[in-house]
């Protein structure tokens, strides 16, 4: 099933196929989109996810041919985003919670929040919302026992290995420890979603002043 | 020209064919949980098979128009009848013996702004449809302009839709060779709705640890605890780090969209190339009694 080359391309479903390569699934992604039949591609961790028209007549030997040759390609540059985000008790409900699994102080935990070069793994769970990963090992806790019903927009949390922000209100589990007035998904925009899988990402920590000015 | 709702229980939302191109974003694909007779009704009163229309699952509604409209509804007692509303006029139309959702469609489509390439609602993220949310009484639906008159409708085409939406042995495609299906039949929860269908007591065995995060879709039968199975819906999330079991063939999801709480279903394990058949033969059986209009 495997297409020729590089690339790993199997089937999931009659409608759905994964393909790993030799470069990150986002990238991979990039070049999968906009194939005819192809409806949608999600790039994960590990790999890309497509979803095709499943009477269009898509194959991993057609898919294969539009990979030939990409991984020499250079990869696009990755966009650079700063999210400002306010760590003041009021927005960050597991704040001393976090600090107590690390065993070091909250200000540390900000500190080290704020200090880490994020990268967007990928997209999913909600519109918009990002999974973040870099996070310093000490900060990756375990979420919720059981997730919150409701989160403000904005909610910035960790949990495992991952950082993300939810955009909009709804449940969550994650470790709220920050918000942001950052939109992370607008449909008024040509792009809704701000973060795209493969960009960079950093926090920077702000007074509630500057947060509610 | 409008559509009023004047009376409703239940769940209703303005959905269409859904709007694909935006998982990556997070976005799931949306649109009518059982797509195939949203398809009919639309064919039926003249539209486009991508026209918007209403969902209604799990109770009663009462929609007036307010000018003269050509209507259809997909529940047992309309039947999927033309009906001609005179201005002022009302139709009610409710939950059906053994089917969660109930679809009207209505000349000219419900004409609400189009958001990322489609009218459907996706309440979770306040897009879409009528100002993002489910229906309430009161609201007033837009209607476009019909581009046609109804063409006849041949009458084995309902009884075709209707069986295909009553199956209750659902196929799916199986992920590797490992993955079994539960023998016998199985329980769907209330707990169930557009983000996904619960299967309770589904399999034994122990919790299922949770993997790398993999694409999931509409049919995507995750495995999130012991004894549940959950199939995802049309609104269902774009990503999952659960283990998956396998994926609901495309031509069953319409009937998927249709199971109600305590129904019992029957899952089967088919290949590739029998799930192409199925659907091809579903959508050309559909074409060859109503075609659909461009």
């Amino acid at each position: 099933m495997a297409g020729p080359g590089n690339f790993d391309i199997q089937w999931t479903s009659e409608r759905s196929l994964r393909v790993t390569g030799p470069l990150p699934a986002h990238a991979l992604a990039e070049v999968l989109h906009g194939i005819s039949g192809v409806r949608d591609v999600v790039p994960t961790e590990r790999a890309a996810y497509l979803t095709v028209d499943p009477l269009a007549g898509v194959t991993p030997d057609k898919l294969a041919q539009k990979l030939k040759g990409v991984e020499d390609r250079p990869l696009p540059e990755p966009r650079a985003h700063e999210i400002a985000v306010c760590y003041e008790p009021l927005f960050a409900p597991d704040l001393g919670e976090v600090a107590k699994l690390a065993g070091i102080t909250e200000r540390e935990v900000v500190e080290a929040h704020a200090a880490t070069g994020f990268t967007v793994s990928f997209l999913g769970f909600a519109p918009g919302f990002g999974y973040l990963t870099g996070l310093p090992e000490r900060l990756h806790v375990p979420r919720l026992a059981s997730p919150r019903t409701r989160l403000e927009a904005g909610s910035v949390g960790i949990a495992g290995p991952y950082s993300g922000v939810y955009g909009l209100p709804g449940p969550g589990g994650w470790r709220i420890i920050g918000r942001t007035k950052a939109v992370m998904f607008g449909v008024e925009r040509e792009e809704p979603a701000l973060l795209r899988a493969g960009d960079a990402v950093r926090f920077r920590a702000i007074s509630r002043e500057e947060f509610d000015a | 020209m409008s559509l009023r709702v004047v009376e409703l229980s239940g769940v209703a939302s303005v959905q269409d064919l859904g709007r694909p191109g935006h998982a990556h974003e997070g976005v799931p694909n949306g649109g009518a949980a059982d797509s195939l007779s949203l398809r009919l009704a639309n064919r039926i009163v003249g539209n486009t098979d991508g026209a918007a229309g209403i969902e209604l699952a799990m109770g009663r509604m009462g929609v007036e128009a307010t000018e003269p409209a050509t209507i259809t509804c997909s529940s047992r007692s309309k039947a999927f009848e033309i009906i001609q509303l005179k201005s002022g006029e009302s139709v009610e139309f409710g939950p059906d013996d053994g089917l969660c959702r109930t679809y009207l469609a209505v000349a000219g489509g419900v004409d609400v702004p189009v958001v990322l390439g489609s009218r459907s609602t996706l309440v979770g993220a306040g897009i879409g449809g009528h100002q993002g949310r489910r229906l309430q009484a009161g609201d007033a639906l837009p209607v476009g302009t019909p581009q046609r008159e109804p063409p006849v409708v041949p009458a084995h085409v309902r009884a075709m839709v209707d069986m295909a939406v009553r199956n209750r042995v659902l196929r799916v495609v199986v992920d590797g060779a490992e993955a079994e299906m539960p023998p016998g039949l199985v329980h769907v929860s209330p707990k169930s709705d557009r983000v996904g269908v619960r299967l309770d007591r589904a399999i034994s065995g122990t919790p299922i640890d949770t993997g790398p995060s993999r694409g999931v879709m509409h049919g995507t039968i995750q495995a999130p605890s012991t004894g549940e199975l959950v199939v995802l819906g049309p609104d269902g999330p774009t990503t999952g780090g659960y283990a998956t079991v396998g994926t609901v063939i495309a031509a069953d999801l319409p009937a998927v969209g249709q199971l109600t709480p305590r129904q019992w279903v029957r899952l089967r394990a088919v290949d590739r190339a029998e799930a192409l058949d199925v659907l091809a033969q579903q959508r050309s059986t559909l074409d060859a009694a109503l075609p659909p209009v461009e």
